[in-house]
């Protein structure tokens, strides 16, 4: 009985200690920084050799740069971090890549922006490289200056009617015999806030690379390959296409729901309506696109699993697209994508209704959402999506949906109660059968 | 006792065991209670989606069964794994395992034919356990794909290996009750680690010093070994990868619990040749 405890008392102890024993010092090493994109938004990612081959979306613009740091081990997160707050040495060379058949590929550095059309955190990202990538820098940096000019204008303007109405408050206070017209109404509108940002230009290796497994490496003005530059490089690219949707709740609208994969079934109550906003969406590998922002992630993902994510919002999937309303096999309807605004209910009652908003080209307001209405009373089994005239729906936007009436917690347990009713009827029967076989024997 | 025996007479002699334990198993209310409790949990892990259903007006779900019947299996292997454990320990105490081998019994054809007839009683309980969700779907409103027929099909070489794992467990012992006490502490052991390790991985670690740091990766190596030890894991490895579509994870995961529910029948098959079928102290 002692051995089997010492046994694994020791297996445990060796289990603490092993973490323990992984050294936290720093190690100076070349690591690769890329700037990478899942499809909506880019970020610098970290690989140190621990974090393995370098990941990327297939036909995406990404940036390459590598650079020398200490990389420790951190125990909480279990991943190996780059330490970038002191000031590092760059790689110096030329950025190579080497594709599947040997064929090499040298990068030269070219200015590269990243340009933000709604605003940081407010949508997608884009990176555009090269010439356009200078006129856009400078396109953005006229825009943020007029926007900026229009509203310290809009601003003197509204101090300027502020302090004058003031000044009539204070001559109306003195109560003249013949007191001056108030100050006019302000009739202009406020402008649009500016919101869009774009980073100033730098240069660097910009690749885009189709699907593949690729060697990226580090030439310097010798013409060594820099020791330890270089890695492996895998591009994955969509195994799959298809059309998602965003579902807002009517009464929940600032809470959607989402059905990105084409086998989701949407289950409603029927208590509200349903507005459908479709997204175009794509499959990936689960585990390599979950590693494309987290290479040294340790959640084991099962390779065969794939994942369906929005791919950045196509306006050209928007326009023109009609949600086809079926009914079994019927087409009941089809309904435009349509512009909704949210307006406030006035007075303590609070809430809000969900309007139809028409687009006025002299007006600054903007819908909130455009989407397709589906009633919640509305007997629909089934919606696909239209896209212009084409007559056939879109790849992957069909969705069943079913409507159900749920019951009392306690009557979903009745049919865990079918078995037991079984083998008593079953015991029941055996026994009727054994009295019928002894009173047959005794008579 | 053990003479070798023909190919065919083996073969006699595990239809007749394997039968026997099924009819038994079958014919007992203890199995119909056993998937009773099986299903009042699978409902009550169902109820986290009928209640989000409830409360949120909609929902969008690939597969809302998918959960409800790995649990529901996982309850129902392990009463099987139990009274695989009850039935070989009770025929040793009894010491009918003594008379069996007296005739045509060798050690592989008893194991071979407890396995072979609780096995049968699992088939017997997949429709009642399918009929049931059929009705829990009809009620909800849920849809009941054939993802799931699939997984119930899929699971029989699991449970198979879990059934098994309870026959090993109880050749060392005597009695019933130290078969069963034995086998409930190994699975809570196995349990014990997984649950114990996903609820570590909750508490937040702010500092490389916390002692839950080391214990999180004590915990995570003990994890990664229960993954391939536990039959139990292979159950749920096989059921979610088929709920999910990942035909070739639940492919390889069935391989390797045909290899191990092998190893397994060895392994019970020789630790009984090695320790005779005689009561202790006789």
């Amino acid at each position: 009985m002692a051995r089997p405890i010492c046994a694994v008392a020791s297996m445990l102890f060796f289990c603490l200690a092993l973490p323990a024993t992984v050294s936290a010092s720093a190690e100076d090493q070349l690591i690769y920084w890329p700037l990478v994109t899942n499809g909506t938004e880019y970020r610098r990612i970290s690989y140190p050799h621990q974090a393995g081959s370098l990941l990327v979306l297939a036909d995406t613009e990404v940036v390459i740069e590598a650079r020398y740091a200490p990389v420790s081990y951190w125990p909480i997160t279990r991943e190996y971090l780059a330490d970038f707050s002191q000031r590092l040495r760059l790689a110096e060379g030329s950025i190579e890549i080497v594709d599947e058949s040997g064929k090499v590929i040298p990068v030269a550095p070219e200015p590269f922006v990243l340009w933000y059309p709604a605003g940081v955190g407010a949508g997608p990202s884009m990176l555009e490289r090269g010439p356009k990538a200078l006129a856009l820098y400078d396109n953005y940096v006229k825009d943020a200056h007029a926007a900026a000019k229009a509203a310290q204008e809009y601003q003197r303007i509204v101090a300027e009617r502020h302090a004058a109405a003031s000044a009539w408050v204070r001559m109306a206070a003195e109560r003249r015999e013949d007191p001056p017209p108030p100050p006019p109404e302000l009739n202009i509108e406020e402008p649009e806030r500016y919101q869009a940002f774009a980073t100033e230009p730098r240069e660097a290796a910009v690749i885009s690379l189709p699907e593949g497994a690729y060697t990226v490496r580090i030439r310097d003005t010798s013409g060594q390959i820099v020791p330890g530059s270089e890695r492996q490089l895998v591009s994955f690219g969509a195994i799959d296409q298809a059309t998602g949707y965003v579902l807002r709740p009517a009464d929940r609208w600032t809470q959607p729901i989402f059905s990105f994969a084409p086998d989701e079934t949407i289950y409603t109550t029927g208590r509200t309506d349903l507005f459908f906003q479709p997204v175009p969406v794509v499959q990936y590998e689960a585990r390599r696109f979950t590693r494309l922002f987290r290479p040294q992630s340790i959640e084991a993902t099962d390779p065969t699993l794939t994942i369906w994510v929005p791919s950045e919002e196509n306006e050209t999937l928007a326009d023109g697209a009609a949600l086809a309303l079926w009914h079994g096999d019927n087409m009941t309807a089809t309904s435009p994508r349509t512009p909704y605004r949210v307006a406030q209910i006035a007075g303590a009652s609070r809430g809000y209704t969900i309007e139809e908003f028409a687009l006025r080209a002299d007006s600054s307001l903007r819908p909130d959402f455009y989407a397709i209405r589906v009633g919640g009373d509305s007997a629909v089994t089934r919606v696909s999506l239209f896209l212009g005239d084409s007559g056939k729906p879109a790849s992957g936007s069909e969705r069943q949906i079913r409507q159900v009436n749920l019951p009392a917690e306690p009557l979903l347990f009745l049919p865990a109660l079918l078995p037991l009713a079984v083998g008593l009827a079953l015991r029941l029967w055996a026994r009727a059968a054994l009295s019928r076989d002894r009173r047959a024997k005794v008579s | 006792m053990n003479t070798a025996l023909s190919q065919s007479s083996r073969r006699t002699v595990i239809c007749v065991i394997a039968w026997q334990e099924a009819k038994t198993t079958i014919c007992g209310i203890s199995g119909y209670a056993a998937i009773t409790i099986a299903l009042t949990v699978a409902t009550w892990i169902l109820l986290v989606d009928v209640r989000a259903l409830a409360a949120s007006g909609h929902l969008v779900l690939a597969d809302p069964f998918g959960p409800s019947l790995t649990v529901a299996m996982l309850v129902l292997a392990l009463f099987l794994a139990v009274s695989a454990a009850v039935s070989a320990a009770r025929d040793r105490e009894s010491g009918t395992l003594e008379v069996l081998f007296y005739g045509p019994v060798d050690e592989i054809s008893y194991v071979l034919g407890k396995i072979g007839g609780l096995l049968l009683a699992y088939l017997a309980a997949l429709p009642l356990l399918l009929a049931s969700f059929s009705l829990l779907a009809l009620m909800t409103g849920f849809l009941l794909t054939s993802v799931i027929l699939a997984s119930l099909i899929l699971s029989i070489v699991p449970a198979a290996e879990i059934i098994g794992f309870g026959v090993l467990l109880s050749i060392g012992t005597d009695r019933v009750r130290t078969a069963v006490l034995l086998l409930v502490g190994v699975t809570a052991v196995l349990l014990g680690i997984t649950v114990t390790y996903s609820m570590v991985l909750l508490i937040p670690i702010e500092d490389p010093s916390s002692p839950v740091l080391p214990l999180r990766d004590a915990l995570a190596t003990l994890y990664a070994a229960v993954r391939w030890v536990s039959p139990f894991a292979y159950l749920e490895r096989v059921v979610d990868a088929a709920v999910t579509g990942a035909w070739r994870t639940a492919a390889v995961s069935l391989a390797v619990a045909v290899a191990y529910t092998a190893i397994i029948i060895f392994l019970a098959a020789y630790w009984m040749r090695r320790r005779g079928v005689h009561r202790r102290g006789e």
